[in-house]
């Protein structure tokens, strides 16, 4: 009798142990396009997934030729869109180069035009609170210091205590942290996306490749800043003249590349142009190669029950990059919410 | 300054022998291209190589060249969308008033003035008594607005002015668009009144860009194209550029509205027609399917449309363009944009195959610029058989210019002697007189990059070009090109020495001496003196500084130095004295300063004896026989003989007998040896850094030593070379300039722990370990 209330104990406690735990996920959307007006599906993918927060990107910093060193360019345009439910979150892509001409002194100067430049785009389309502000930037150990001083004097220009910083964090900044840095952030967003070579003509699919994101996964659990995640659900080909990368088409699907009259399927997602042609407005030359690289469901959901189990922060924001009508017409909604579920339990 | 009379005293005496030449020679061989270091700072990549196509060979009335050609002599001039609208405005203001207004005056009355400004002159015109305000008192254009009492074109100025804020983008990316629909919707119901009470049909053209052009910033594109409908069909016909403007915003209305075709086909026209707004139009011409594309042709009222079409299309990046030729070829043989798009071709050509052997950017440019273009072989080859097609039918418009450029493309692809015969064959046929220049050009460059192996007749006629040929000195890339390849040759037919002088100063050579270099250019010295030869031009060229004299006794100092750091004194010896005895007092030294603590730059007392390096040399070995004969005194022998080394090294204040440069950042990353010093130096700047030498005789004199005094001493300095080892190893972590004690590892240590055990009783181990810090750390630690 004894033996097995002490047996039951242990199986009780073990059960509590291997417990799995529920946290509070935050559906969310990239939102990349220079026009914000969602179409009729983008608008039913976000009700339908319960999308809370809308990370839009208001504009990207660039450098310039003239006295400022810095520009603000792609600016959002703006018209009938109707905010119903989700926060709209801004985010700055700003170009690694930007750095390069500027002085730490302008560095002030510039936190507060970029903080200024949003609060103006937001105020135009969304007068609810400003709760977090998002900077994209893929830094590199030379621009880092002017990375990270920025971020720091952004910081200090929000108004209210309740805004938070968030920063886009690649896969090998998080291996190598200690080289790369922490930048000063509330949050950063793990962009578990573009981690191939893209420009490299042996590279299968630069977008998403689980057996290399391995290789980098290893200090998750390490890296000190809670971390969202970002998965992709985006394609494009990547454009090979020469056997150099020239260009990106973006949204292509192996449908555009169907028709044998113009393409030959060389390898598995590898198309060979075997007459020069006009795709998705692009003019390519006879012998040109495509590689199609997509994000395939069944990765992104691998993908999301992977870092769902590595993650162990109690709040979490997913977001899916981007939203696209021509990107969701490749995903239903059942899929991508399963992707958004996989976080739920960890 | 050059100075010609040392030339003529200096050059070995040749009295044959042209001193303005030789100074010339120097000038043209060390000054052109830029060899010298990169100064410090933000700097960017560009592209090394040559070009020697002429931009003016295409008709120079071709409406897109100025576009399509070499974009870097483009962007030269071109001053962007907004100054290129803003001159032909002001050229065509100007030429409204039938040239009675100064231009500057057009623009400073339309660009810098304000709504008010403009006000207070229409008073003035409508005034009989009120004169021109001050400020444009003297404004030839304001003027004749009011002796004409043009208060019309007044108010349309005023007009335009205020819907500026509306249609233009603020001056800094930064601040707030200032565009107001409301205020635009009522700016468009004014202008039209404005627009019916103009009686001048210039005027009412202005006022319905102005108002076309509100509607399409105000996003209401259907206004946009019904404004242009029901304006322009009030107005009588009337030359000007306007019309182009007009047709531009109808484009973009048209486009988003999605008729893209129809928008495609008026940003290819205005892109022919409209110079002020050629670049919009080359970012705005998008074509999405072939389908479209083929709609656009169809749409095209002329070939020469059709043609221009392939011509937008051939502009793209990372084009072929041969595709686009052969349609315009079919279309419109005589097309002005073929001529335009061949060049184009070639210099792209000439950036992948020009002197691809022996450009020593090479390396550079494949890394950064992926130059040369993979396949680029197939492609010349593609080109240049349209290129020839095209010279034998003769349709073209200068069948002569193709056949120039069939030589051409011959000679980039590497076929010398079909240029040459091509080249050949053309030059009595051609009478163009630029195209006779190219040909020349063309020609030089093929002689150049035939000389295969470069002995005194090439130099000789080398030397004759840089000097004499007018074409050479017309085209700046020959100085580089010639320098690039005959450095090439040197190099591979083992002259090193007349090969980096092609390419360097002597001066670059000396942060690390090179032997087979300085031997080689040594040789030139010999040849002269033993043999009786004489040097060729070029080879004078070689050993003659800017101010005449020549670079002997640098090139024999330089050798003994590098001797002397490799531990090969007796060599070293050899080599000094072979500089005029005059001379050897150019460079004294002391060597002896014993003292606990490196210090580089510290000077020696006053009452010390300076030697020169022979003066050295003989007296360390002097001390190295007193060492092995005096057996007695030997260890203190020894112990002078190490302190002299270590002090000749990077860590000694005598660092100057064995380098001539020393770089104090080096300390702290000295691991291989070699700095490459950003690129800016050939060979990098090698530092002496081996104490083995010095070590090797503090060795002895603990060995030798009869008291433990000078036995602690001499262990003390093998510990300091031994620790200068362990800074310079690859595994060292230790960075000197952080002022840290650093953590020997064991094997580094041998001798700090020979002092530490056997001479810790001793007088100069207590002062050690009061003055050094480190050692006191280590006495401490055992």
């Amino acid at each position: 009798m004894r033996i097995q209330t002490v047996s039951f104990l242990l199986i009780c406690l073990f059960s509590f142990a291997c417990a799995k735990k529920e946290r509070q996920v935050t559906p969310a959307f990239y939102h990349w396009q220079t026009q914000l007006q969602l179409s009729p599906l983008e608008t039913l993918y976000t009700d339908s997934l319960h999308i809370e927060k809308l990370y839009v990107k208001f504009f990207d910093v660039d450098q310039s030729d003239d006295s400022e060193k810095t520009k603000a360019v792609a600016q959002l345009q703006v018209s009938h869109f109707e905010n119903k439910h989700f926060e709209i979150i801004p985010t700055v892509f700003i170009t690694n180069r930007t750095f390069y001409k500027l002085e730490e002194s302008d560095l002030d100067k510039l936190a507060i035009q970029i903080y200024e430049k949003i609060k103006t785009l937001k105020s135009g389309f969304d007068k609810s609170p400003l709760t977090e502000i998002q900077i994209d930037c893929d830094w590199s150990l030379k621009t880092k210091s002017k990375y990270f001083t920025l971020l720091r004097l952004l910081r200090e220009q929000f108004e209210s205590k309740k805004t938070i910083l968030s920063a886009t964090i690649r896969l090998h900044q998080i291996k190598f942290f200690e080289k790369t840095g922490i930048p000063p952030i509330d949050r950063g967003m793990l962009m578990f996306y573009n981690m191939g070579e893209l420009s490299s003509p042996e590279t299968s699919n630069s977008i998403i490749d689980l057996k290399l994101a391995e290789l980098y996964l290893s200090r998750f659990s390490e890296y000190p800043i809670e971390l969202d995640i970002a998965l992709p659900i985006f394609s494009w080909g990547v454009l090979f003249r020469d056997n150099k990368m020239i260009k990106l088409v973006n949204n292509l699907e192996a449908s555009d590349l169907a028709d044998s009259s113009r393409f030959h399927k060389a390898f598995e997602n590898q198309y060979k142009v075997i007459k020069s042609t006009y795709l998705q407005g692009y003019y390519l030359y006879e012998g040109d190669l495509i590689r199609l690289e997509q994000s395939p469901i069944s990765v992104v959901q691998a993908a999301a029950k992977k870092l769902a189990a590595l993650n162990k922060a109690e709040q979490l924001t997913v977001s899916l990059y981007h939203l696209d009508t021509m990107t969701l017409k490749n995903y239903s909604y059942d899929q991508l919410q399963e992707v958004y579920d996989q976080f739920i339990e960890y | 300054m050059i100075n010609y009379k040392k030339c003529m005293i200096n050059l070995l005496s040749t009295k044959s022998r042209s001193p303005l030449l030789v100074c010339g020679l120097l000038y043209s061989i060390f000054l052109l291209g830029p060899k010298d270091g990169l100064a410090c700072g933000p700097f960017y990549n560009y592209f090394e190589g040559y070009s020697f196509i002429m931009p003016e060979i295409f008709d120079e009335d071709a409406s897109t060249a100025p576009f399509f050609i070499g974009f870097d002599d483009f962007y030269k001039t071109y001053k962007g969308p907004e100054l290129a609208q803003t001159s032909g405005n002001v050229a065509e203001w100007t030429e409204t008033f039938c040239q009675l207004v100064k231009q500057q005056d057009v623009y400073e009355l339309i660009y810098n003035s304000s709504v008010i400004d403009l006000e207070l002159l229409r008073t003035s015109i409508r005034s009989k008594n009120m004169p021109l305000d001050y400020r444009v008192s003297g404004n030839s254009f304001a003027r004749h607005l009011k002796r004409e009492k043009c208060f019309h074109t007044v108010d349309y100025l005023i007009f335009a002015k205020e819907c500026e804020p509306h249609v233009t983008q603020p001056e800094s990316s930064w601040d707030k668009i200032q565009r107001d629909t409301a205020s635009m919707y009522k700016l468009i119901k004014r202008g039209k009144k404005e627009f019916r009470k103009s009686k001048s049909n210039y005027i009412k053209l202005r006022y319905a860009y102005q108002l076309i052009r509100l509607a399409h910033y105000a996003k209401n594109y259907r206004l946009t194209l019904a404004l242009e409908d029901e304006l322009l069909a009030k107005i009588r016909p009337v030359e000007s550029i306007i019309h182009d403007w007009i047709m531009g915003h109808k484009a973009g209305a048209l486009k988003n509205l999605g008729q893209k075709t129809e928008a495609a086909y008026l940003y290819s026209k205005i892109f022919l027609n409209c110079p002020s707004k050629r670049a919009s139009a080359f970012r705005s011409f998008h074509i999405e399917s072939d389908e479209q594309w083929n709609e656009v042709l169809l749409m095209c009222a002329t070939t020469a449309e059709q043609a221009n079409l392939y011509a937008l299309r051939a502009q793209a990046d990372e084009s072929k363009a041969v595709e686009e030729m052969i349609k315009i070829y079919d279309l419109d043989p005589t097309n002005e944009n073929l001529e335009v798009l061949l060049v184009n071709e070639i210099k792209k050509l000439e950036r992948d195959l020009l002197g691809l052997e022996f450009n020593d950017k090479k390396e550079r440019n494949k890394k950064l610029f992926d130059i040369p273009r993979k396949e680029v072989g197939n492609y010349v080859i593609k080109l240049n058989g349209f290129v020839r097609n095209l010279a034998n039918e003769k349709k073209v418009s200068r069948p002569e210019l193709w056949r120039l450029a069939e030589g051409y493309l011959e000679f980039l692809s590497g076929d010398y002697y079909a240029a040459n015969k091509t080249f050949k064959k053309l030059g009595p046929k051609i009478t163009d007189k630029l195209l006779k220049e190219q040909l020349s050009v063309f020609q030089l460059a093929l002689d150049i990059a035939s000389y295969e192996k470069i002995d005194e007749l090439e130099e000789a006629e080398i030397a004759d070009i840089i000097k004499k040929n007018a074409l050479y000195k017309k085209y700046k890339d020959f100085g580089d090109y010639l320098n690039d390849k005959l450095s090439y040759d040197y190099a591979l037919h083992r002259s090193p020495g007349k090969a980096f002088r092609m390419q360097y100063n002597i001066r670059d050579l000396k942060p690390n001496p090179q032997l087979d270099i300085i031997n080689d250019l040594l040789n030139i010295f010999k040849k002269v003196e033993k043999a009786g030869e004489e040097p060729s031009k070029l080879e004078l060229a070689f050993i003659t500084k800017k101010d005449g004299t020549t670079i002997e006794a640098e090139l024999l100092d330089m050798k003994a130095t590098l001797l002397l750091s490799e531990g090969k004194p007796e060599a070293a010896l050899e080599a000094f004295k072979a500089l005029p005895r005059d001379q050897w007092d150019n460079y004294q030294f002391y060597v002896y300063r014993d003292s606990l603590t490196d210090c580089v730059n510290c000077k020696p007392q006053d009452s010390v004896e300076y030697l020169n390096k022979v003066e050295l040399l003989e007296e360390l070995f002097e001390l190295e026989y007193k060492a092995r004969a005096d057996f007695v005194n030997s260890s203190q022998y020894y112990y002078k003989l190490g302190i002299a080394y270590y002090n000749m090294t990077y860590f000694g204040t005598s660092w100057k007998t064995t380098d001539y440069f020393r770089s104090g950042a080096n300390w702290g990353y000295a691991k291989l040896g070699i700095f490459q010093m950003g690129g800016y130096l050939p060979y990098g700047n090698k530092e002496h850094q081996d104490c083995s030498k010095a070590l090797f005789y503090f060795d002895k004199a603990i060995d030798l030593a009869k008291d433990q005094e000078q036995a602690a001493r001499a262990s003390f300095m093998a510990a300091r070379c031994e620790q200068k080892r362990y800074f310079t190893s690859k595994d060292c972590k230790y960075k000197p300039y952080k002022n840290e004690i650093p953590d020997l590892p064991e094997e580094y240590r041998k001798y700090y722990d020979l002092l530490i055990t056997e001479y810790d009783h001793t007088y100069f181990y207590k002062m050690a370990v009061k003055e050094c810090k480190f050692f006191e750390a280590y006495a401490g630690g055992k």
